[in-house]
Order: structure tokens, then C-alpha cells, then sequence
């Protein structure tokens, strides 16, 4: 067990592998802070300049870009109300308006100290779980991830601010919009408005966000004017804030707990995306507060249990990869390639024959997600200051950028039109109290659903009974009713009181 | 009673119809096809309808109408469906009705410049120009803005060795959208 881990550590401690998880952590960050580059962009971008390195090298470059992006991704979220992934989304409820109030250096204080405390958390999950990782990964099925999938979207319809009725139309609609396309399950093309070169592949999901969030806020600033955060007024910024924000966070070590354990048991799940975790840990943040009704106003437990989440699910959705064969995550996805390219065969057999490159990709993200969270500390100050910047020097450049994001993805000219059209509708959908969050996630998960569901069908030849007599699925199931009842039922009860 | 938000209104009709589009066309598709499509859709375009209706008849919102932040408190919670009309947020609405088509009109712009020239000019246009014209910047701080963005995304794309779309004009391969 242990001369994997001191081959690994030997390894790490080499002077040209510090500096590439060095570099993979520095590219990382940057492509995190820009809208509409992906940390799939950046893997796919790092994986071509692994070819000819020694396999533990290439490891610890790949470590480095996984490491760092999520924080990366936070940071816009916190400064500009723009996710820089999906799972970001739920860092802009209570981390934009902190900076709105002039707090932004505290607020990513907060957020690197719980990234940082979060991956380490969730690798050390990840070692623990190693032995009963079998059962709980065979444990689910088509109709589990089913309605798992449900569940985290009611639930999320159930987070976001605001109310609950225009949350789940909001979720309906983006799924229905991930539908639009061809279907693999069913081979049909649907609502492509009888486009059948660019709509084939359906919305793309890099636009659509770009769009929904990033050239949304565009429009926003535009219209609104002035800065993002107030000027003239006595503010925390700089080191001595941030660093005020890192020490805060200690004093939420319940909801790190809790965000902590979400994200690795979420990212363990393969398949389910890591934006449920996000909103899952918000929402138990929220339910467990003494005072749930200041979420979203800007409260720093919120960004404590969003991103130990965000950095935690690493470890989780790692874990199905070596054990398995079974990429957790899209990211783990590129990983696997790696492997294959580096000559290794991924699958049940791979912890026992490479532990050494595991505890190489583990003690490298850790190394990664330390210097990010690091190196955000150390320039959170300078970056808060942006958001004293007047907004119309954000307009353009912000625009320019996700343009150029909607089309790195695959260089489509027609993903450039989406990302205006889909921000132009996220503003009308905002402007009129529709929350845009369940859009996204509703988008990203629709397909997963229908794809499950119709797994689900055919392991029971038809029969819906499966998704009601699988001990898993009934329990997901009561707790989806129980959260789409319980405001009803406790509105009624507050409502007696006289 | 008279409809308090003619916009939200209009906006709400605009998705029930959309929605409407989703669940009409599913009837076209083979039974697999359209499980999830109508088994999301009529749900969602029913609780849509009330949402929409609601800006008519506000009443029949209150029993589903839920707000969980107001639950929380420790007053009695009100309905919801109160806070469904759009609030000002300090700009009136014909303000932000011209500031909307504005910044609509140069996105349009925008587009149609990089289909034609391609993103490295339009860029330079679109900050250059944006900056002089609507944002009230003077034209030499504007032009710096532009050539050092410009030439800082040409150094960035030019280093991880991915290609610009250089617009229709200059021969680049537009894909085909129908």
C-alpha cells in the first residue's frame, strides 16, 4: 500500500515534475477565470503536449489543470455573477452579491481557503472509500440515476431564490431544450425547426452557457450602468481582507462537512454531473441555517459549502475511473484517454497494477488545488478591484471573450449566434423573476434523464413499477415528493399559527 | 383587473408558446421519442399557463406560489405572487427598453461584422467603436483598448495554436445552418 504512495511522493518531488504541476495549475486558473473555456478545453488542450513524456509526468501536468480550474471558475463567479463552469453556478448566489457590497476580496478568501479544504477533503474520501466502492457504484442502476437526476432537479428548482413554480417551469424548459437533435436512444431528429446540419448535434452546451450567463450579464451591465461593486465607500480590500475571508471560513466547518461529503458521494455517482452537487450542498447549507432567509444575500456558509463541494467531487468522481474503468465526470473522461494513450488499460484491474500513477494523479491535484487556492489568496485583492471598474469597460471585453469561447469549442460560426440569442433570453428570463440556474441545469441533465428512463424501460420491458420497487429509486423518489410538498406543508402549519 | 406588467406579460406569452411548440411537435415523433417531451412538457407548459394567466387573475397563483426564503422568516410569509411584476431597479422601463435594443443592435452588429470580416477585425471594431460611442470614452483611449485586446486574444490564440474564423469575405468556410 505504501511504496506505490512513496514512488509517487519521490516522484512529485522531482524538480521538473513540480514545475509541470506548476504549469498544468497556472493553465488551469487561466482558462478557469476565462468564460466559455472549459477545464475540458484545457485537458484537451494539455493532453497533445504529454505525448513523449514519462506517464507519471503526463499525470502530473493533466493533475495540475484538474486541480486549479474549479477555483479558477469561481473567481468569475464571485467577481462578475459568470460562472466559469456549471458547477460554478452556485457560487454567484451568495459570492456576487458579496462583492456587490464591496467584499469581494473576502469572499474569495472564503472561496480559496474552502476549495483548498475541500480537495484535500475529498481525497482523503476518496482513500477511505476504496475498499466499498464496488457497492456503491453497482448499487445504481438506469432507474436510480434516474431518480437521482429528478431529485436533484426538483431540488434545485426548490434552492434557487425567488419562487418555486417559475423554478421548475425554468427546469422543464431546460430539459426540454436538451432534447432538441438527434436522438441516439431513439433515432430521432427533434425540434430542429428542420435545420439538419446544425441542430443535428442539438445546442451546444458551451454556447448555451456562454450565453445564458456571461453575454446575459453583458446586457445587464449595459443596461444598469455604474460598477459592480459601489465606489466611494470604506471597503476590505486587499491581502488583509482576503485573508480575513480564509480565516472565516473555519468557523463554518458544519457546512464544509456537509458540502464536502455531498460532492464526493455525488462524484462517485458516474454520469450525474457535478452542477448537482453544487446545488444539493446549497440547498442542505440552507435547510441546516439558523437564518436561511439571508441566503443569497450574501452569506459566507453558502460559498463554504458550494466550494468545498465543487473541489471535493474530484475526488470522488475519480474514484469509478481507476477503479472501474467508468469515467466519473466528462474531465475523467480525457483522463481515461490519457491512460490509454500513455499505454495504460483502464478498468477493474488498474488500482491494483498502477497504484503509483493514481497516488501520482492524488497528490498532484492536491498539490494543484493548494497553489490555486494559493495563488487566489495572494492576487484576490488585485482582482477585486475590478469590480470598481466601470461596467463599460467589462462590456466589450466580456462579450468579446465568450464570442471567441463560443467558438473555440468547435469552431462553428453558428455557435457564436447561439450564445447571443440564448443571452438575449436568459436577460428577458431574469428581467421577468424566472430563475435562469434551473435553465442550466435542467439543460445539462435532461438528456441523462431521458437516457436513464429509457434504460429503465427497457431493463422492465415497459413496466414503470421499477422505478417504485428498487429500494434506492422509492427512497430518492419520497424525497423528491417530500421536497416538492414540504413548503406547502410548512407554509400551512406558519399560516395557523395566530 | 388590468395587467400590471404589459412586458412580463408579453414575455410570458412568448414562453408559453415555445413551450407550446415543444409539446405540439412531440405528437409528430415515434412513442419513445415523445415520452419525455410530453411527460416534462404538459407538466411544465400547465404550470406555465398559470404563471401566465396569473398576470390576469393574480389570485390563482397564491395556493402554488411558493417562496422558501419567505418561508424562513420568522414572520408570517406572504404569497409570492406579489413580487411576479418586475421592479424598476432605479432605471424606468422605456430607459432600459432603449438600452436593451442598443445593446441588441450592436450584438446584431457584432455578428453580421464577424461572418463578413471575421473575429480579429470585428473585435478591434466592436471595443474600438463601443467604447467611443457608447460608452462616452475618448477616441484614443479607445483605440489603445482595442489594439491591446486585440493583439492580447491574436498572442493568446496564437500560442495554443487554435484558428480564427477569418469572415465569408476572406474565404472562410462557413458550415451550412439548414
Amino acid at each position: 500500500m505504501f511504496d506505490p504512495l512513496l514512488t509517487a511522493a519521490g516522484r512529485l518531488a522531482e524538480l521538473s515534475n513540480l514545475l509541470l504541476v506548476l504549469l498544468g495549475t497556472g493553465f488551469g486558473l487561466a482558462i478557469g477565470i476565462l468564460p466559455g473555456l472549459s477545464i475540458l478545453t484545457a485537458m484537451a488542450l494539455a493532453l497533445p503536449f504529454t505525448f513523449g513524456m514519462d506517464p507519471m509526468s503526463a499525470m502530473f501536468l493533466l493533475a495540475g489543470v484538474m486541480g486549479a480550474a474549479p477555483f479558477g471558475g469561481s473567481t468569475t463567479a464571485i467577481l462578475f455573477n459568470i460562472p466559469g463552469e456549471p458547477f460554478n453556478a452556485a457560487t454567484c448566489f451568495d459570492g456576487y452579491p458579496m462583492a456587490s457590497k464591496g467584499e469581494a476580496a473576502r469572499a474569495l478568501g472564503i472561496s480559496a481557503m474552502s476549495s483548498a479544504l475541500g480537495g484535500v477533503f475529498g481525497l482523503l474520501i476518496l482513500l477511505a472509500l476504496i475498499p466499498a466502492v464496488r457497492q456503491i457504484i453497482f448499487a445504481f442502476g438506469p432507474p436510480e440515476f434516474f431518480m437521482l437526476i429528478l431529485f436533484g432537479l426538483v431540488t434545485v428548482a426548490f434552492a434557487v431564490p425567488g419562487n418555486m413554480v417559475r423554478g421548475l417551469v425554468c427546469a422543464g424548459l431546460g430539459v426540454l431544450l436538451s432534447l432538441v437533435g438527434f436522438s441516439s436512444t431513439t433515432g430521432d431528429l427533434r425540434f430542429t425547426l428542420g435545420s439538419r446540419n446544425y441542430l443535428w448535434d442539438g445546442l451546444s452546451l458551451s454556447p448555451f452557457f456562454l450565453g445564458i450567463f456571461a453575454i446575459k450579464e453583458v446586457v445587464e451591465y449595459y443596461a444598469q450602468g455604474g460598477s459592480i461593486a459601489p465606489t466611494g465607500e470604506k471597503i476590505r480590500a486587499g491581502l488583509k481582507g482576503t485573508l480575513a475571508g480564509a480565516i472565516e471560513s473555519f468557523r463554518y466547518w458544519r457546512e464544509f462537512i456537509l458540502g464536502s461529503l455531498v460532492g464526493v458521494v455525488v462524484g462517485i455517482l458516474p454520469g450525474v454531473d457535478g452542477t448537482v452537487s453544487n446545488f444539493l450542498s446549497y440547498t442542505l447549507a440552507m435547510r441546516g441555517s439558523r437564518h436561511p432567509e439571508r441566503f443569497g444575500t450574501g452569506v459566507p456558509e453558502a460559498i463554504v459549502a458550494v466550494e468545498s463541494s465543487n473541489n471535493s467531487k474530484d475526488g470522488g468522481d475519480l474514484l469509478p475511473t481507476v477503479a472501474f474503468g467508468i469515467p466519473g465526470s466528462s474531465t475523467m473522461a480525457i483522463l481515461m484517454g490519457a491512460f490509454i494513450l500513455h499505454g495504460f488499460n483502464p478498468g477493474p484491474l488498474f488500482l491494483r497494477e498502477h497504484m503509483d500513477i493514481v497516488w501520482g494523479i492524488i497528490l498532484g491535484r492536491l498539490l494543484s488545488s493548494l497553489l490555486a487556492s494559493t495563488a487566489g489568496l495572494l492576487a484576490a485583492g488585485l482582482m477585486a478591484r475590478l469590480t470598481f471598474l466601470n461596467v463599460i469597460y467589462l462590456v466589450p471585453t466580456i462579450f468579446g471573450l465568450s464570442l471567441l469561447g463560443a467558438y473555440a469549442e468547435r469552431e462553428n460560426i453558428w455557435d457564436v449566434l447561439l450564445a447571443i440569442v440564448a443571452g438575449l433570453f436568459a436577460y428577458g428570463l431574469v428581467r421577468f423573476k424566472f430563475p435562469i440556474v434551473t435553465l442550466v441545469i435542467g439543460f445539462v441533465l435532461g438528456q441523462m434523464a431521458e437516457q436513464a428512463l429509457l434504460q429503465s424501460l427497457q431493463m422492465s420491458f415497459g413496466d414503470y413499477s421499477i422505478f417504485f420497487t428498487r429500494p434506492i429509486a422509492l427512497i430518492l423518489f419520497f424525497l423528491m415528493i417530500l421536497t416538492l410538498f414540504f413548503p406547502f406543508f410548512k407554509r400551512a402549519s406558519k399560516e395557523a399559527i395566530p | 383587473m388590468k395587467i400590471r406588467s404589459p412586458g412580463s406579460f408579453g414575455f410570458s406569452l412568448f414562453l408559453l408558446m415555445l413551450l407550446g411548440y415543444f409539446v405540439l411537435e412531440s405528437s409528430a415523433y415515434s412513442p419513445r421519442a415523445r415520452i419525455v417531451p410530453w411527460v416534462v412538457g404538459i407538466p411544465t407548459f400547465v404550470l406555465h399557463l398559470i404563471v401566465t394567466l396569473a398576470h390576469r387573475f393574480p389570485k390563482l397563483l397564491h395556493g402554488f406560489d411558493i417562496d422558501v426564503i419567505a418561508l424562513a422568516r420568522r414572520d408570517r410569509p406572504s404569497s409570492a405572487s406579489g413580487e411576479s411584476a418586475p421592479s424598476d431597479d432605479g432605471i424606468g422601463p422605456r430607459v432600459e427598453l432603449v438600452k436593451l435594443l442598443t445593446i441588441g443592435a450592436w450584438m446584431a452588429a457584432s455578428f453580421i461584422a464577424l461572418y463578413l470580416v471575421g473575429f480579429l477585425p470585428m473585435l478591434f471594431g466592436f471595443v474600438f467603436l463601443f467604447l467611443w460611442f457608447s460608452g462616452g470614452i475618448s477616441w484614443w483611449r479607445s483605440f489603445i483598448i482595442g489594439v491591446v485586446f486585440t493583439g492580447a486574444v491574436w498572442a493568446v490564440f496564437h500560442t495554443m495554436r487554435l484558428t480564427l474564423f477569418e469572415g465569408s469575405l476572406r474565404g472562410a468556410y462557413v458550415p451550412p445552418f439548414f
